[in-house]
């Protein structure tokens, strides 16, 4: 899939991701490839800008771990970000509803 | 780590230049962060058989134009809760300072019972109260975002206080502080491992942690470890929900875990336990597991972890879920021996085996067909499920091979028995010794002469005595070097890789 139309869904994707359980960033990127079978590969980088985001936003919380004498930050949804994925899911499923309609509507 | 003139350092100094309006904190996240990504992606890269520089010219490609992305990076400063991220990343700081001083966590844990009561530091209760105080809250809500079965929490010596949350998926959690003035403040997650915790004496309920002390007097008896067998006997007498199982009709890979039971001093503290995880292979290569933790009486719980999902490309199933929900075994064959040509002399090895992951010229993690290379063509292959046990009986060497890793989505083809499956384990026996003079055949008293850092583990089987020589550095128990002995004298040497679990991965920990 183009990168320009993943751009506006970054976020969902990656609070959907996290709902699995929490998950440092690279495993993150890993995830939504594996899951997407391929579909949703990202430029891997990103996907940082979208998780500091989603944590100013409260939807996420993280926590440092040491991994192989390195740091990892760890990424795990807040309650909030529970929410918020509900929300952006009843949305979407409003909107594929929608479009569904309008383009079988014109095939 | 990196040099300057590589694609690596390149990215890292284009993004560190990018980032100067931000301040050093969230500069220093960013780059760690970047950092820890792109070393991921470069051991992925040559763990699916990349060179390092084709692995590293990769990880940068995938990751992304720097600039584009610092410029995202700072638009995206938190808006919100900068002060508690900022508590967590200094606590995080304090911490890891103070678990570079201690070394390896299990070299410091020791019993705080009766024993230990004369010695300043925390008690098991004291942990706990500290742990439920507010200003760990950034920490214990990372930990109530976790499906926790087991809690177990060790006082130490060092003083600190260790608490390991055993998850749902196979995983243990450790936070860990420093014990000042009579509180721990400032938890923070250090190790993220696979395992399970074998001596629960804490209970975690609504957010709040209350020790109950099971283990503070008291030996804790595991019983027998489980096996293929005992595990499916286990599965077919309590079996787990169907939403677990789907109920189809499918093949299966049963594991028996052994979660390196061990002795820490003189005390029956265990810290890691038993436990059975079942794959169940899916269309498309796909599969889920269940877990379940091995109790003394031979039962087990089981549960769906929360990162169930994942791949068995490769795996050698050992048994059948039937539509009833029911376990069965299949009866495995055994590849018929490749055997060394008539005539063929064996190739010249070396009989030494070391601590930093070799054995007769074999490095942990080369593949089958390098280890050929070495040692020439192997007799046996016996797959074992998730794993292939191959030896060189003329050598006294055998291995455990597992199948190749999938990464990024792609499936690789390997089985733990073909050539590319990479080398987990080797075990050497009769004739060989340590890179540091230890042979087998050695009396128990040479161990702790030549190792005198050794420690003796629980013995899994009767008679014999087992002992991690050179515990690998911030690993599980069981990684690094350890011997076998029997009636007081060596009989065996392995060299172990560890395994981590994360996602749907099988990741070595080189």
């Amino acid at each position: 899939m183009h990168p320009e139309a993943l751009r506006g869904h970054i976020d969902t994707m990656v609070l959907a991701a996290l709902r699995a359980g929490p998950a440092h960033g690279y495993a993150l990127v890993r995830e939504l490839a594996t899951q997407s079978d391929g579909v949703f590969e990202l430029g891997e980088g990103t996907v940082y800008p979208a998780l500091h985001r989603l944590e100013g936003d409260g939807l996420i919380a993280s926590t440092w771990t040491k991994y192989e004498g390195r740091r990892r930050r760890v990424y795990a949804l807040t309650s909030s970000g529970e929410a918020a994925l509900d929300e952006r899911h009843r949305d979407w499923r409003s909107f594929a509803r929608g479009m569904n309609a309008l383009l079988e509507g014109t095939t | 780590v990196s040099d300057a003139r590589s694609p690596l350092g390149r990215l890292l100094e284009d993004v560190r230049r990018e980032l100067r309006p931000l301040g050093w904190r969230a500069r220093r996240r960013a780059l760690d962060e970047t950092r820890d990504h792109l070393l991921s992606a470069i051991e992925d890269g040559i763990s699916e058989g990349a060179s390092r520089a084709e692995a590293e010219r990769g990880a940068v490609a995938r990751f992304g134009d720097a600039e584009a992305i610092a410029t995202r990076l700072c638009a995206a400063r938190p808006r919100r809760r900068r002060r508690v991220v900022s508590a967590v990343v200094g606590a995080a700081t304090i911490t890891g300072v103070f678990a570079l001083a201690a070394g390896p966590i299990a070299e410091d844990i020791a019993p705080h019972g009766a024993a230990a009561a004369a010695t300043a530091g925390p008690s098991e209760q004291g942990c706990a109260r500290a742990f439920d105080s507010s200003a760990n809250a950034a920490t214990r809500g990372l930990i109530r975002r976790s499906n926790v079965l087991r809690v177990q929490i060790f006082a130490t010596r060092v003083p600190s206080c260790v608490i390991k949350f055993q998850l749902s998926d196979e995983r243990v959690l450790t936070v860990q502080a420093p014990w000042v003035r009579d509180t721990a403040v400032g938890f923070s997650a250090t190790t993220h491992a696979h395992g399970l915790v074998a001596g629960p004496n804490a209970v975690w309920r609504n957010g709040r942690l209350t020790a109950i002390g099971l283990l503070s007097d008291r030996p804790l008896l595991l019983g027998p470890p489980p096996t293929t067998a005992t595990c499916a006997d286990a599965w077919n007498a309590s079996p787990p929900t169907p939403t677990a199982t789907r109920g189809r009709s499918e093949p299966a890979v049963i594991r028996a875990l052994n979660g390196g039971v061990s002795i820490i001093s003189s005390s029956q503290q265990s810290i890691n336990g038993f436990a059975c995880t079942v794959w169940i292979a899916g269309p498309k290569g796909h599969a889920t597991y269940v877990v379940g933790a091995w109790e003394p009486q031979g039962t087990t719980r089981w549960r769906k972890p929360i990162e169930a999902s994942g791949m068995l490309r490769g795996a050698i199933p050992n048994a059948d879920l039937g539509t009833d929900g029911r376990l069965t075994l299949r009866n495995l064959t055994v590849p018929a021996p490749q055997v060394t040509p008539n005539g063929a002399p064996p190739p010249k090895v070396s009989h030494e085996i070391g601590a930093t992951g070799w054995a007769g010229g074999v490095k942990l993690y080369e593949t089958l067909a390098q280890a050929i290379r070495h040692l020439g063509t192997p007799t046996d292959k016996i797959p074992t499920g998730l794993g292939c046990e191959i030896s060189w009986p003329a050598l006294h060497l055998s291995g455990v091979f597992m199948f190749g890793f999938v990464r990024h989505g792609k499936r690789h083809q390997s089985t733990p028995c073909g050539n590319t499956a990479r080398v987990q384990s080797l075990t050497v026996t009769s004739t060989w010794k340590t890179d540091r003079g230890l042979r087998v055949g050695a009396p128990d008293s040479e161990i702790g002469r030549r190792y005198p850092g050794s420690t003796q583990v629980i013995s899994l089987a009767a008679g014999s005595t087992t002992w991690y020589l050179v515990p690998r550095h911030g690993g599980p128990s069981g990684m690094g070097l350890t011997a076998v002995s029997e009636g007081g004298r060596i009989t065996e040497l392995t060299v172990a890789a560890g395994l981590t679990t994360f996602g749907s991965d099988i990741v070595p920990s080189p």
